[in-house]
């Protein structure tokens, strides 16, 4: 039984999340909006609301030159990582081969391991292979990175996939690929989906990867944009608010298509995995 | 249709010996039930004849070719799964034609067949559904329809009924026996659930741990069971045991445990314990008069009153126990002494050692 009280209970406890997750996506929208020449005092309702500000901050900040750079190389990790993620869950999921245990932990290394701790070798491995302030030094890092979250992912939805379903597939003579392909995949969306939401959200994100190994500004990546809005003795608060809204705009984008698929692979994945 | 045939095949998974030393043959167009308690290894061998599980040792014949490394899909041989293993995303049409699809048949001919398939089944008004959409029993019988497709060598039935309500089990029961009978495709079906069994096998194999413990007929199993276990297992109510000294008389024997003696004519050796299994349909109460053995006095325990009989359930003063099955609604309550005998000719002797049976007085 639901009480009224219980309804109210819980509406105040959304709410107040709601609030949470809300207040600091407003209150960057809002500065977004003030005028740069008054000086920004906290969360404030500007009184004359200025779009220019996402004009000046689509120049200043490079953007039509970084969000493509940022496009192209979450692009391309996400595809590639995707699909390498699918068929090494697939493998872990669903056979069963000699050192499969052990190569399974190896890989959830890579999910504990701070990434930070990686990127100044790897700075040097670049380098020497004359890869640095290349797309490449850009893509082949984060491919590397996201792999542990997406095999761990996309292995427990093939482990959380009836048995029989596979079994099934094998006696009507399908191959791996075509069981995979034909019977799994096409009611595994939500999960690949959500994998692409998430993976495709932490390299548009990436500010200290491309920070260190790009120094052309043709190869810059969205965040890096950023920086320009940082002067010798003052930030262009409302220009840095603008910047980072129409950084965020993609992933928002992305995130509202894509959203009841992803709420749907995140419970199929909590509840069964 | 093909013959099957297990010879000596053997499963181990790490040290856990799942199938020992298993031979078993299915004639073309037979229909065979493995039969055994949770554990019993008879999945294993279901799901080895699939090619789902490698053998450790042994062969696995589907006509006169042994399968043992040939993967499930080039065995043709079509399985129906407990639960159902049915395509969410297909269609009932699109699971029927699955199989056929990756075999490459012709389309023309995959509509036909399915389409044949759907109306034995009954399944026409729903080919266009998706299997969240369907009942238990629709489900069931598009699991069937996508066996029946294929056209196979072999159905292999892993406990296809035991996701259904009771109802709707007696009645898939029967469709069933009468597709296969109708389609002659030697079946091998896995249940662990003797009524079935014995309601639905052309012969019946009865497994215990990973061993077969008795192959035959329905009535061979069930009149001349090979040991104790087999004759507990199948029948129900159940065969009831006791442990008897046995007394050599002239020209017979007295069956003795505690206060309950039974005195019965044998010619053959009979060692001087047995174990003593009757059957509830064979004792009866005194005064029925049948050619009974007896008297035997026992105090009740428990009354089960069915309609057409009830059932007794009797201890003696030795201990044994018995279950009295009597027409009818009985007039009796816990407590009660009932005197009570055996029909002659329907006790079984087993060895208290090996318990395999001696055999029937």
């Amino acid at each position: 039984m639901t009480t009224r009280r219980d309804v109210i209970v819980n509406y105040v406890i959304l709410g107040f999340f709601t609030i949470s997750a809300l207040y600091p996506i407003v209150a960057i929208v809002l500065v977004a909006l003030q005028d740069p020449s008054q000086p920004v005092t906290g969360f404030a309702i500007p009184s004359h609301p200025e779009l220019h500000n996402f004009v000046r901050a689509w120049d200043i900040g490079h953007f039509s030159q970084f969000l493509r750079s940022s496009a192209l190389v979450a692009i391309a990790v996400v595809a590639v990582s995707s699909v390498l993620s699918i068929v090494a869950g697939y493998a872990f999921g669903t056979f069963r081969f000699r050192g499969d245990t052990a190569l399974f932990y190896l890989l959830l290394l890579g999910l504990i391991m701070p990434y930070e701790a990686v990127i100044v070798p790897l700075y040097f491995d670049f380098r020497s292979l004359g890869l640095t302030d290349t797309y490449w030094a850009l893509i082949l890092p984060q491919i590397g990175f996201s792999l542990p979250f997406g095999i761990f992912w996309m292995r427990a939805f093939f482990l959380s996939v009836p048995r029989s379903l596979i079994e099934a597939a094998r006696i009507d003579g399908a191959s791996t690929f075509a069981t995979l392909w034909r019977v799994l995949l096409p009611f595994g969306w939500p999960a690949v989906l959500t994998m692409v939401v998430i993976t495709f959200m932490w390299t548009w994100n990436e500010f200290l990867l491309p920070l260190v190994m790009i120094s052309q500004e043709s190869h810059q990546t969205a965040p890096l944009g950023l920086a320009f809005f940082q002067y010798k003795y003052t930030t262009d608060i409302p220009g840095v608010a603008a910047a980072s809204v129409i950084i965020a705009a993609p992933i928002m984008l992305i995130y509202i298509v894509l959203q009841r698929h992803f709420i749907r692979g995140m419970l199929s994945g909590a509840v069964k995995g | 249709m093909a013959t099957i045939r297990y010879e000596s095949v053997s499963k181990r998974f790490g040290e856990t010996v799942a199938l020992r030393d298993f031979s078993l043959d299915a004639g073309e167009g037979e229909f065979l039930v493995l039969v055994g308690p949770s554990g019993s290894g008879k999945t294993t061998a279901l799901r080895i004849l699939a090619g789902l599980e490698a053998l450790t040792d042994g062969h696995v014949y589907i006509g006169d070719t042994v399968v043992d490394r040939v993967p499930p899909g080039r065995r043709d041989i079509a399985m129906v799964f407990q639960d159902y293993g049915l395509y969410p995303q297909m269609t009932v049409f699109g699971n029927m034609a699955f199989g056929l699809r990756m075999r490459k048949v012709p389309k023309d001919e995959i509509v036909r067949r399915v389409n044949d398939a759907a109306r034995i089944l009954d399944l026409e008004q729903l080919l266009e559904r998706r299997p969240r959409q369907l009942s238990g029993g629709q489900r069931q019988r598009v699991a069937l329809g996508r066996a029946l497709v294929r056209q196979p060598q072999a159905f292999l039935m892993d406990e296809p009924l035991s996701n259904l309500d009771a109802k709707l089990r007696v009645q898939t029961r029967g469709e069933i026996r009468r597709l296969q009978a109708h389609t002659g495709v030697t079946t091998v079906y896995v249940t662990h659930d003797q009524v079935e069994a014995m309601t639905m096998g052309d012969r019946i194999a009865v497994m215990n741990h990973a061993v077969l413990e008795q192959v035959g007929t329905p009535s061979e199993v069930y009149e001349s069971p090979r040991n104790v276990f087999v004759g507990g297992f199948i029948g129900s109510p159940a065969m009831t045991f006791g442990t008897y000294a046995t007394e050599r008389g002239n020209g017979s024997v007295v069956l003795r445990s505690g206060a309950t003696s039974l005195t019965v004519s044998a010619s053959d050796a009979i060692p001087s314990e047995v174990i003593v299994g009757v059957r509830p349909e064979h004792t009866r109460l005194w005064g029925d008069r049948e050619d009974l053995i007896g008297p035997v006095q026992g105090r009740v325990e428990l009354v089960e009153a069915l309609g057409r009989e009830s059932l007794i359930s009797v201890a003696t003063d030795g201990g044994a126990q018995f279950i009295i099955q009597a027409e009818g609604l009985v007039q009796a309550h816990i407590d009660d002494v009932v005197t009570f005998g055996v029909r002659r000719g329907h006790i079984h002797l087993f060895d208290p050692e090996t318990t395999e049976a001696i055999g029937r007085i």
